[in-house]
């Protein structure tokens, strides 16, 4: 009854906190009156340990207490002081001691409680014993050596002849010397805990020499799924485990950031170079229109938002799995459709307390500059520009006409010609040449630091074990102005209190605080980034005091010129500092009874907060104004608190040794509470004070706020059978209700099913020693989709407010804002993969390839309905998508001797395609910015780019009479296709003009290790998507009045100089559709990048060792080194349009950064 | 074995025993839901507050500059090269996509909506009977008004009087016959006549008064060629003798002088941050004219074009207070532009000026007033003569008599003059050259001058139906001929 006590108290204490319901609780004081007390033999009990680098006396003492038995042994023989590690779930005491002593040469014999170890040589059959031969006919000697993968000789190694008794362990240098038997033909069986087991024939040698090889994890790695972990033999279904080995040397400041190119089947795109930033993430394609296409994310259980990778410190995480197929990831129901990436961080082992300590530091630098017109080719092209439109527009002109004799009105074609400064002369040869030039691309970028400190401590004892680490990122954006700190804490404990009861805490607090830039958005909101490249290059920085801001607007009224605003002044005028707090919190406690069952109830709570507090000073520069302007002030905070609670209870069997049995029942609840609340000010009578009490109360100070929630609850259960490890069946359902959906609709069920059949385990299969593993895995399931982004409500008819004034007396108003749809659902994902694990050569070369097909069904999709009903959209489940596609990856260890070189790659190709659309199946067409640019329809993938397709380009009158064109176009103007030949250019000759997914994406590692020196090359890559580079409506429009990319110097200029055929001409009033969204800028998207590159050197333990220094490693890091590709903005995986349906639109967006770094581990 | 089984089942049976429904049962925290609104006289209230906001909508009166102005030789847009949605109205090509058409349909079903939802559920509410007439009348009102521009714009239109809370209903409804149409927004504005009250306290101004629906349907008369009919309504709305014209023209327009006597409907808008102010003033100045003209500057949008600047007579106060061809810089320098001034105020923030947009001024009254006559018989220096005068003489302008006008004919010209310098900015010379059949010989006559791309026809008359709502429902929606 003693174990049980402490069962209430903890209740007690978890029923304090307010935010779970109390109603879940009540299971867990239930266990105070449950006492079994079951008779069984100590070598049936089920052992659950996993020790690394422990003594084997704290090994022993351990199982003693695991399995109340008593060991009996001398100190000498076991060796207690030496080092073991040993990983058992679920195992029955007699493997695990099989496991733990036939390698060292002991055994083992029971009475009662107690267990005495003894040396081999004489012989006691253990439990499992093994057939006694009879005495051998006669013997030879066998004498030989054991080394391990780099040549040393391995001592200790179990050496002993199969299916006998009869066997030796190697001595200090790796010798051994055994008497075999001469009949028959004797194999030698080696091994050793953490090597893989070698069986060799003898044949006729008298001397065999053996070399051992490190334990190939691929197999015996425990994986992690849904609520669980599962051995990676057993697994049936698509799971991709993320070698982190080849994420340690990356200085990112995003951990997702690092996954780039590592896992088939998964997209990571790094659309956004803001230090920090979250990368967007696929699994398996778009498996959604409206709801969200981002896969869900679980940090050690807790549902969390993307956002959390840029919070965690890729040292603190033990490993990322990552769930592609519906029957993992149907366990998460509701929510898993997306695929599932689960998160397990670091925690505390026993033993020896652990030190570590890792720093890099660092400079990254853009990736990529474009190449602009200077000021001279600028003015060539502006000048010819102005002219066009004037010729055009005004019937006798001539480009000869002074400004003064061209029109006042709107059809004012004119350029600079020093009326109104001197220096501001395009026609005057001498003036043009002196004409100033700024190169604001180097103004904004700047070569910026990058520093982490990471301090990690671990260790405790088999009762109590515990990890902290503390980390700390400085990171200085490669746009001036813009920087990272970011500040993580983690600590975690985890304690048996007894040995049937465990319970454990992880908290992890982390604080950042960003000084955020204004890089994207249009240079008329002050978009840096647009300002830099549409700024002539001649705009002036300063006033003549050469301290205010100026901008382009000074040299702008005459001409029609736009009011570009300062790039410079963007950067310095604008003040933003976001803190975001996060804590992510969890607590477990874990009960083992009943010898075969297990029960956990987990709860998890995440606080999300962020507060940001903006200001744009009076001296900022402003669309068409210069300063003193309006300065604006901003105080915005959010806060997302969420909880989880789950319990889960597992029952796992072994019948008759071959039938192995894992069940699993569990519920779980959710609930988030959102709160935003904002507030700005417009009327601030100095910059001194930038927060908002500074501004004048009133009417240009507003504020706003809003709440919302949503919860969940579920039911699920697994049932995992294999026979022998041979024949595999993993069955699961869950059932899930949620807030989001309609009353009429709330609860789903999301059933799923796999089978797996390992070949290699047939015994036609084992003669075939080459092929280590080979493996066949099916599965189906359905799995939902219930992101529906920021609306939490989709279902419901709202209002919103529509104000009115009578007589500047404010009237407030309400009015319908959507429709209700009581019967709104899930989205469905039904998907099947069949897939293939095969491995050569105790799996040197694992092979892993995948088919699946994934069919959405049931797309939350907001649909155009006619607006004559008051509303142009509405919510509903309609349409179906498909993605079907191929993955393959391939491990491989092709060197393992003093020269060690690995090499994993993957490859992964998906196809998506729109089954059927709302209920009249017509296509979706997306705005992003200004236009429509992308289009959704039945038989194409989703969000196809869409417009015209660009011919050509009308060389003279008689090809403009021969072709169909837009009633205002001229020699010089686009030629667009006439698609449905209906002799007119209109908005019916659209077509998609590209898509933004790629053909398929790559990735390949190669590590190296020699001596102490690891070399790692890491590259990735996309082929065949395309970019719809919308920036060029900026820096290709040809108007003549902003800066633009170099390609404008081959535009046409007349029937002789035609140019590169596919830019017009440079007109100030664009004719002919110029600029309508056509294939002119569609482009290339695929690209081949150095992803990383590291170099380290392991320094010798020798020169550690008076330092009581285990091991220090040091390293140089590259990180984005080189990008290959056509692509003529800064980065072709941007979208700034995060949306399926509106992806890869280019409309400018923080750019990539290469990093340098200088890193070292030390450990003590 | 008992006690693994009480175990077990002691643990199953806490573990699926679910919690309450209520916790799934979450509701919109930050938002009203529609369901448990439109109970009381506040909700009323306040959806008839929404419904009058609806007014404000872009496509609705917002933009009204683009169909009213700039589709007609008054104005044009802005000399930027790369957006020609508004170029393609000021010359004469519109696309089916064009934005400013979906903008309009959509707007102002949008606001249907709403005028349908609120006389729907109306009837159920507990209140004050004489004030839900008068709701009713308003709501009435606004439905016509909005059907007054959706069929002048579009030609043919869904007729839509009941809330459709099932989109699918949605695809049931064809263009209606413009007859059909009208018809309704008589019946509505006739209806609406009988109930409104002269006049409101100062803070309920702005509301729609007897005077304003008599007024209007005086101008669907008129538009409808039904001239005695609009004689007789719009002396309905003289007799009233609540309004009058204010002895400066250019008073009518001041922000601070909003609600005068002059004004029988105008769209309301309010400044200070309350997110109720209109951008007109803003959005018309120059573009790049820094604080010069206005604080916050300007988009150049509705430039007037020099074929409406010489049409003012020499001597013409309107012209000064309606525009300007230049303006001095912040550096002194003196640029040329020509812009639209009527509307001006002082905004804190850009785009929040407190200026209304005159929907109907007593001015037009008098001058539709004066047509009408006309239409119903020509008289040498009658009743529409005096009229006509009244409004020219505001302007600083001398009397026209018979001797200036000679006739019919004559004096049709001389409204249209009249009208088009009186009424310039304000929405109404293309409907009135429609209106007049004059749209399609007065524009063409000045093909070069206003840079037509092609000659007008009968087609143009009306703007084509969006493309997205003839893509959404193929079969039932028709685009205009020529489209």
């Amino acid at each position: 009854m003693k174990r049980n006590r402490p069962l209430p108290i903890l209740a007690l204490l978890l029923l304090k906190n307010p935010l779970l319901p109390g109603c879940l609780f009540m299971l867990l004081t239930s266990f105070a009156y449950a006492a079994p007390v079951i008779a069984q033999s100590p070598l049936d009990r089920p052992i659950n340990l996993a020790l690394e680098d422990v003594s084997m006396k704290t090994l022993l003492t351990t199982i003693e207490r695991l399995a109340d038995v008593e060991f009996m042994y001398s100190d000498q023989l076991i060796q207690s002081r030496r080092v073991v590690s040993l990983k058992a779930s679920n195992e029955r005491l007699a493997t695990v001691l099989d496991k733990l002593l036939r390698p060292l040469q002991l055994t083992y014999q029971v009475t009662g409680k107690r267990i005495l170890i003894n040396s081999a040589p004489a012989p006691t059959p253990a439990t499992d014993a093994v057939p006694q031969r009879t005495a051998p006919a006669a013997d030879r000697v066998l004498t030989g050596s054991v080394t391990d993968e780099t040549g040393q000789g391995l001592p200790g190694v179990s050496v002993i002849v199969k299916g006998t008794q009869r066997g030796t362990t190697t001595d200090v240098q790796g010798q051994y010397r055994l008497n075999v038997p001469d009949e028959g033909s004797p194999v030698l069986v080696f091994s050793f805990v953490g090597y893989q087991t070698q069986e060799v024939p003898v044949g006729n040698n008298s001397q065999v020499a053996v070399k051992l090889l490190t334990d190939d994890k691929t197999l015996s790695e425990v994986v992690v799924v849904g609520y669980g972990t599962q051995k990676r033999e057993a697994v049936t279904a698509a799971i991709a485990s993320v070698p982190m080995g080849e994420l340690k040397d990356m200085p990112v400041s995003n951990a997702a950031t690092a996954l780039q190119g590592k896992i088939a089947g998964v997209i990571v795109q790094q659309n956004n170079g803001t230090p920090g930033s979250t990368p967007s993430i696929k699994v398996r394609g778009f498996g959604s229109i409206s709801a969200g296409n981002a896969p869900l994310i679980v940090v050690d259980g807790n549902i969390v938002d993307a956002n959390v990778f840029s919070l965690l410190n890729s040292n603190d995480i033990e490993s990322i799995d990552v769930l592609k197929d519906a029957s993992s990831a149907a366990i998460y129901g509701s929510k898993g459709s997306n695929g599932v990436i689960l998160v397990t961080t670091k925690r505390g082992k026993s033993g020896k307390t652990n030190v570590m300590f890792d720093v890099y530091t660092g400079f990254q630098e853009v990736t990529k500059k474009l190449d602009l017109l200077n000021s001279q080719q600028f003015a060539e092209f502006s000048k010819e520009a102005s002219n066009t439109a004037y010729l055009d527009n005004v019937p006798g002109a001539s480009i000869s006409d002074p400004n003064s004799a061209r029109p006042t009105s709107y059809l004012r074609y004119r350029y600079p010609r020093g009326e109104v400064f001197d220096w501001f002369n395009f026609d005057d040869p001498t003036r043009l040449a002196n004409l100033p030039y700024h190169n604001f691309q180097d103004m904004i970028f700047r070569k910026a630091s990058i520093s982490n400190y990471q301090l990690n401590v671990s260790g405790g004892t088999d009762k109590a074990r515990f990890l902290v680490s503390g980390g700390y990122l400085n990171q200085d954006g490669i746009i001036k102005g813009s920087s990272l700190n970011r500040y993580t804490l983690r600590s975690n404990v985890d304690v048996n209190i007894t040995p049937q009861l465990r319970v454990g805490l992880n908290i992890n607090p982390s604080f950042r605080v960003q000084q955020e830039v204004l890089a994207e958005g249009h240079w008329a909101n002050n978009g840096i980034i647009n300002a830099a490249l549409s700024a002539m290059p001649m705009a002036p920085i300063y006033a003549a005091d050469g301290t205010t801001y100026s901008s382009q607007t000074a040299l702008a009224a005459p001409y029609n010129y736009p009011g570009i605003t300062n790039p410079i002044a963007n950067i310095t005028e604008n003040h933003s500092q976001y803190q975001e707090a996060n804590l992510l919190g969890n607590s477990y406690l874990e009960y083992s009874f009943l010898k075969a069952f297990k029960y956990r109830a987990t709860g998890n709570i995440n606080f999300r907060g962020y507060r940001r507090n903006a200001y744009r000073t009076s001296r900022m520069p402003l669309n068409q104004l210069l300063p003193p302007t309006a300065a604006t002030g901003r105080a915005e905070s959010e806060q997302n608190l969420s909880w989880l609670f789950n319990q889960v209870l597992t029952y796992t069997k072994t019948l008759n040794d071959v039938h192995n049995l894992d069940v699993l029942i569990g519920m779980e609840a959710t609930k988030l509470q959102y709160q935003y609340s904002l507030g700005t000010g417009s009327s601030y009578a100095n910059d001194v004070v930038e927060t908002l009490n500074a501004s004048a109360n009133g009417t240009t100070t507003t504020l706003t706020s809003n709440r919302r929630e949503n919860a969940s609850t579920s039911y699920f259960a697994r049932f995992n059978y294999n026979y022998k490890s041979r024949y595999l069946l993993n069955v699961s359902v869950r059932r899930d209700g949620s807030s989001i959906f309609g009353p009429e609709n709330r609860w789903g069920t999301f059933p799923a099913g796999s089978l797996g059949w390992r070949i290699s385990e047939e015994n036609f299969m084992k003669g075939i020693s080459q092929l280590s593993e080979a493996k066949l895995r099916v599965s189906y399931g359905l799995s939902g989709n219930n992101a529906f982004g920021d609306n939490f409500y989709p279902y419901a008819a709202l209002l919103r407010n529509d104000n009115y004034s009578f007589n500047n007396n404010l009237a407030n108003g309400l009015a319908p804002s959507t429709l209700a749809n009581p019967r709104l659902g899930w989205e469905k994902n039904q998907q099947l993969d069949a897939g293939l694990d095969i491995g050569f050569f105790n799996n040197r070369i694992y092979f892993i390839a995948d088919y699946y097909r994934r069919i959405t069904r049931d797309l939350l999709l907001s649909v155009n309905v006619p607006s004559l009903t008051g509303f142009t959209t509405a919510v509903k489940n309609i349409g179906k998508m498909e993605n079907k596609g191929w993955e393959f990856s391939i491990n491989t260890r092709n060197l393992t001797g003093a020269f060690v070189w690995n090499t994993s790659a993957n490859l992964s190709l998906n196809r998506n395609k729109v089954l059927a659309l709302g209920p009249t199946g017509d296509p979706i067409r997306s705005n992003s910015g200004v236009d429509q640019t992308n289009i959704t329809q039945i038989g194409s993938p989703i969000g196809s780019f869409y417009g015209y397709k660009q011919i050509g380009i009308f060389q003279n009158q008689a090809d403009l009479d021969s072709y169909p064109h837009d009633p205002t176009s001229r020699p010089g103007d686009v030629k667009y296709e006439d698609v449905n030949r209906d002799g007119k250019i209109t908005a019916d000759d659209r077509m998609i003009i590209g898509n933004n997914q790629p053909k398929f994406i790559y990735g390949m590692t190669n590590t190296f290790n020699f001596k102490g020196f690891d070399l790692s090359i890491a590259i990735q890559g996309t082929r065949g998507g395309q970019v719809l580079n919308l920036s060029r409506r900026f820096f290709e429009n040809l108007e003549g009045n902003a800066n633009q990319i170099t390609t404008v110097l081959d535009r046409w200029r007349s029937e002789s100089q035609p140019g590169n055929g596919i830019t017009p001409r440079a007109n100030a009033r664009t004719t002919g559709q110029n600029n309508a969204v056509s294939s002119r800028w569609v482009e290339d998207g695929s690209y081949l990048r150095i992803q990383n590159l590291s170099l380290g050197y392991q320094l010798p333990k020798a020169w550690l060792s008076k330092a009581r220094i285990q091991q220090t490693r040091l390293y140089l890091s590259a990180q984005n080194l080189y990008t290959w590709t056509k692509y003529l903005n800064y980065n072709p995986e941007v979208s700034n349009y995060e949306g399926p349906l509106t992806g890869g639109v280019d409309y400018g967006y923080y750019p990539l950064a290469k990093t340098f770094t200088l890193g070292l581990n030390v450990g003590f | 074995m008992k006690a693994p089984k009480r175990y077990i089942s002691l643990v199953l049976s806490l573990m699926l025993s679910a919690c309450s429904q209520k916790f799934l049962d979450l509701n919109p925290i930050s938002a009203g839901a529609t369901d448990t609104f439109y109970k009381t006289a506040d909700d009323i209230r306040n959806a008839l507050n929404g419904a009058y906001g609806s007014l404000q909508a872009g496509g609705v009166f917002g933009n009204s500059y683009v169909f009213g102005d700039v589709a007609s030789d008054n104005t044009v847009p802005p000399a930027s090269g790369s957006v020609t949605d508004q170029d393609e109205f000021d010359r004469f090509y519109i696309r089916t996509t064009n934005p400013f058409l979906s903008g309009r349909w959509n707007d102002s079903y949008a606001a249907i909506a709403r005028f349908n939802t609120i006389l729907d559920k109306v009837g159920g509410v507990t209140m004050d009977e004489t004030l839900k007439g008068r709701y009713v009348a308003e709501v009435k009102f606004l439905r016509a008004l909005v059907y007054f521009n959706l069929v002048r714009t579009f030609g043919d239109v869904p007729l839509v009087l009941k809330p459709i809370t099932n989109p699918e209903e949605g695809y049931a409804y064809s263009r209606t016959p413009k007859a059909e149409v009208y018809a309704q927004i008589e019946k509505d504005l006739s209806e609406a006549q009988t109930v409104l009250p002269v006049s409101y306290p100062a803070s309920d101004l702005g509301r729609v008064t007897v005077g304003a629906a008599k007024a209007l349907l005086g101008k669907v008369y008129l538009t409808e060629k039904k001239y005695p009919e609009t004689v007789a309504k719009l002396k309905e709305v003289i007799d009233l003798g609540v309004y009058d014209i204010l002895p400066n023209y250019a008073d009518v327009f001041r922000v601070n002088n909003k609600n005068n006597k002059e004004s029988v409907f105008d769209v309301q808008y309010k400044s200070g941050g309350s997110n109720e102010g209109n951008s007109w003033p803003n959005s018309f100045a120059p573009e790049n004219s820094g604080n010069a003209v206005i604080a916050f500057g300007g988009g150049g949008n509705n430039q007037p074009t020099v074929d409406l600047i010489n049409a003012y007579e020499p001597g013409d106060k309107r012209k000064d207070a309606s525009l300007a061809t230049s303006y001095v810089n912040a550096s002194g320098q003196t640029i040329p532009y020509n812009f639209v001034k009527k509307y001006y105020d002082t905004p804190a923030t850009n785009g929040d000026n407190g200026n209304n947009i005159p929907v109907i001024r007593y001015a037009d009254v008098l001058l539709m007033y004066a047509e009408a006559l006309n239409e119903v018989g020509y008289q040498a220096n009658g009743e529409a003569f005096t009229y006509l005068n009244r409004i020219r003489n505001r302007a600083g302008l001398p009397s026209k008599t018979a001797t200036d006008i000679p006739d019919q004919p004559a004096f049709r010209l001389a409204m249209e003059q009249e009208r088009r310098v009186e009424f310039a900015f304000e929405g109404q010379r293309w409907y009135d050259l429609v209106r007049t059949d004059r749209a399609i010989p007065v524009l063409n006559g000045k093909k070069s001058q206003i840079r037509l791309v092609n000659p007008l026809t009968e087609n143009n008359l009306v703007v084509p139906i969006p493309q997205s709502q003839i893509d959404i429902n193929r079969n039932v929606i028709q685009q205009n001929p020529g489209y």
